[in-house]
């Protein structure tokens, strides 16, 4: 498979979700230039869009000079440390909001926090959790309390 | 002259002094950790300030802004790490001054020309706001609509990017913007048959991924790295000698009016302005070979100029309603939450806040050279704290922030799935900025657009007939054209030697497209 440039990359998603922002877009009356309905703006501004990621890839196309890095290895003079720790967290920020409706608050975030410290190298697992506990309970106390967030509390409800 | 005054009044009550006092300080503290800017921490504080008067609140939004730009300089200078994008510039010289020896000067040089530089952009800020203001009470939907794009294509030109990543980046924020009821009929729109997504998305819940998760998935990329090199200095060193005082003036007073000045243009203005004077100072400078090894015109110029920009980019914001940089789009929104309505009429309806920022701002200037002088010492400690613990400290703080806004789990999923995305986009080397702005500005040049064109029953000349959005759309032309007519005249000289490779010029697509 050819490598490809971040420029390609980002035009490729963007057109992805350019095309389905139009599908739901189309279904909008569009009305016209002296009467601009729901629709006017979606739908051309889509468009425009569209034709703006293709015309990047295009130049990416053309431009076969185009750099194509490996973007998580050599970016920032090797201070990357690879995708999986970003990965990982990504998929538990992903993962999170699920479980803080069904876990609560307290019991989701903690370990979130406890995976972020421990991928981040600041502690082991223990002490990982401890210090998640912590800052949690102290967050909860603070938001949830003097400030009347109304966090979800899951099973500990 | 009154309403100054009526200001001082709103600002000296105990309650907005303290808050003042509050937004000065927690503003240093995140211009001096690198990772955390003025838009996260107003963002996690948004919630924290529903319960108070919408002057108070705005007191110390502003006071978090500005009071950044401050503490930016004590870490490039003593740490040689740029706490905010707009003090990389003063590492070059601040930094070479620390390791001479002449750190506490460096310091002492970065807050009395803030301060000066402060206080000069406010007096502009003062007498120009009223009268922008009172001024934009004459614009009709075509002038708003004309701004609006006007902004967003000078953005476009300085985010550093090219123009077709940015117009593309310009775009998404526009396709999010339409999410959630219309502004005119009210019918809901591009929902996806969900009845969450009828509030539209929310300015801040995606700030706060953009700009607070984006930066939380970095650090975990990163290496993790031992301790901090910190250059010490003691109280006594902070004053700077008489040839380094002389040589600081003048780039002060340049600083001031130039930083000013780019604070009225759409964009990373702060960044910006410390570019251009530090280039100003070396070119005006008698020992430009100076530069880059200690030189104190490189620390007075810039950090003035970044101060000017931040009090010059309230310009916009106070008299039109419209924020040209991401921070102020954070404060539109914080006012729009607190239920004023930014724009030409507020100096009108809500003077006790328009005066009341403009005259907190005058007070938290002596309040961020009160603070960050002698308390330079607790601000370095804190830059102690190890970024392994901050970062999950500061996801945390976002996930708070994000539900808290509307009690919501949409805003949160809205924040992560930003956070992922600011992510992607920075290591795709896209900026994020130009999509923040135009989702703020995004709802104001449809609703300007559409009311354009059904005033003048579909007649896109509208646009021309009315001088100011003539004037304007005339010099984006210009501003977009330039620098690709510029690029083909260089061209042309050079056609004949084609033989040599220049593998610089595709270095960025966007660029070479604009």
């Amino acid at each position: 498979m050819p490598r490809l440039s971040p420029n390609t990359w980002c035009a490729i998603g963007v057109s992805a979700g350019t095309l389905i922002y139009l599908a739901e877009a189309w279904e909008l009356p569009f009305g016209g230039a002296r009467n601009p309905d729901i629709g006017f703006l979606p739908i051309l501004t889509g468009f425009i869009v569209l034709g703006l990621a293709f015309l990047l890839i295009g130049w990416e196309f053309f431009r076969p000079d185009a750099p194509k890095k490996d973007l998580f290895t050599d970016e920032e003079k090797g201070e990357s440390a690879g995708f999986k720790k970003p990965l990982i967290l990504g998929a538990a920020i992903l993962v999170y909001p699920a479980a803080f409706l069904h876990l609560g608050f307290l019991l989701s975030t903690i370990l979130l926090l406890a995976l972020s410290l421990r991928l981040m190298e600041y502690r082991g697992w223990p002490g990982s959790l401890i210090i998640a506990s912590l800052v949690t309970l102290s967050a909860y106390f603070l938001f949830g309390y003097w400030l009347h967030v109304n966090f979800p509390k899951g099973i500990l409800g | 002259m009154e309403g100054l005054l009526q200001g001082f009044v709103v600002v000296l009550t105990p309650l907005n002094f303290v808050f003042a006092l509050l937004g000065a300080f927690l503003g240093t503290l995140v211009g001096v950790l690198p990772g955390i800017g003025p838009i996260g921490a107003m963002a996690l504080l948004l919630s924290a300030t529903y319960t108070l008067p919408p002057s108070t609140a705005l007191i110390m939004f502003a006071g978090i802004y500005y009071g950044s730009m401050y503490g930016g300089s004590t870490t490039s200078i003593l740490v040689n790490i740029p706490g905010e994008p707009s003090s990389v510039v003063t590492c070059l010289d601040g930094n070479q001054m620390a390791r001479k020896g002449r750190g506490g000067s460096a310091l002492f040089i970065a807050a009395i020309g803030s301060f000066i530089a402060g206080t000069i952009a406010l007096l502009l800020l003062t007498f120009l706001a009223p009268l922008l203001a009172e001024a934009a009470l004459k614009f009709g939907p075509p002038e708003f609509f004309a701004i609006a794009v006007f902004g967003l294509i000078v953005l476009s030109q300085l985010s550093g990017q090219g123009l077709l990543k940015s117009f593309l980046m310009i775009g998404l924020g526009i396709l999010l913007s339409t999410i959630g009821l219309d502004v005119i009929t009210g019918r809901p729109r591009l929902t996806f048959g969900t009845i969450s997504l009828q509030q539209g998305i929310d300015f801040v819940p995606i700030a706060m991924g953009l700009f607070g998760v984006a930066e939380v998935l970095q650090v975990a990329e990163e290496k993790v790295k031992g301790k901090k090199q910190v250059v010490r200095v003691r109280l006594r060193e902070l004053l700077p000698n008489r040839l380094e005082a002389r040589r600081s003036a003048g780039p002060v007073i340049r600083g001031s009016f130039l930083g000013f000045l780019t604070g009225l243009i759409p964009g990373p203005a702060a960044v910006i302005s410390t570019f251009l004077s530090y280039t100003l100072e070396r070119k005006l400078s008698r020992n430009p070979k100076e530069f880059g090894q200690g030189a104190p015109e490189g620390v007075a110029g810039p950090e003035s100029a970044n101060n000017a920009s931040a009090v010059g980019a309230f310009v916009p914001l106070l008299s039109l309603g419209i924020p040209f940089a991401p921070p102020t789009a954070l404060l539109l929104s914080a006012m729009m939450i607190h239920g004023v309505t930014p724009g030409p009429l507020l100096i009108q309806q809500r003077p006790d806040v328009f005066w009341g920022v403009i005259a907190s701002m005058y007070i938290g200037n002596f309040m961020l050279l009160a603070l960050n002088l002698p308390l330079v010492g607790l601000f370095i400690n804190v830059l102690r704290t190890p970024k392994n613990l901050l970062m999950p400290c500061i996801l945390l703080l976002c996930i708070v922030g994000g539900f808290a806004v509307n009690n919501s789990v949409v805003d949160l999923w809205i924040m992560l799935l930003a956070g992922i995305l600011g992510f992607v986009l920075k290591k795709l080397n896209f900026s994020v900025a130009p999509l923040v702005l135009a989702l703020v500005i995004g709802p104001m040049l449809e609703d300007s657009l559409r009311q354009s064109l059904m005033l003048s029953q579909g007649d896109m000349s509208v646009f021309y007939t009315h001088p100011l959005s003539r004037y304007l759309f005339l010099f984006a032309g210009v501003i977009v054209l330039t620098p690709a007519l510029l690029r083909v005249l260089k061209k042309k000289p050079a056609s004949g030697k084609r033989s040599a490779p220049r593998p610089d010029r595709r270095k960025d697509p966007g660029s070479a497209a604009g």
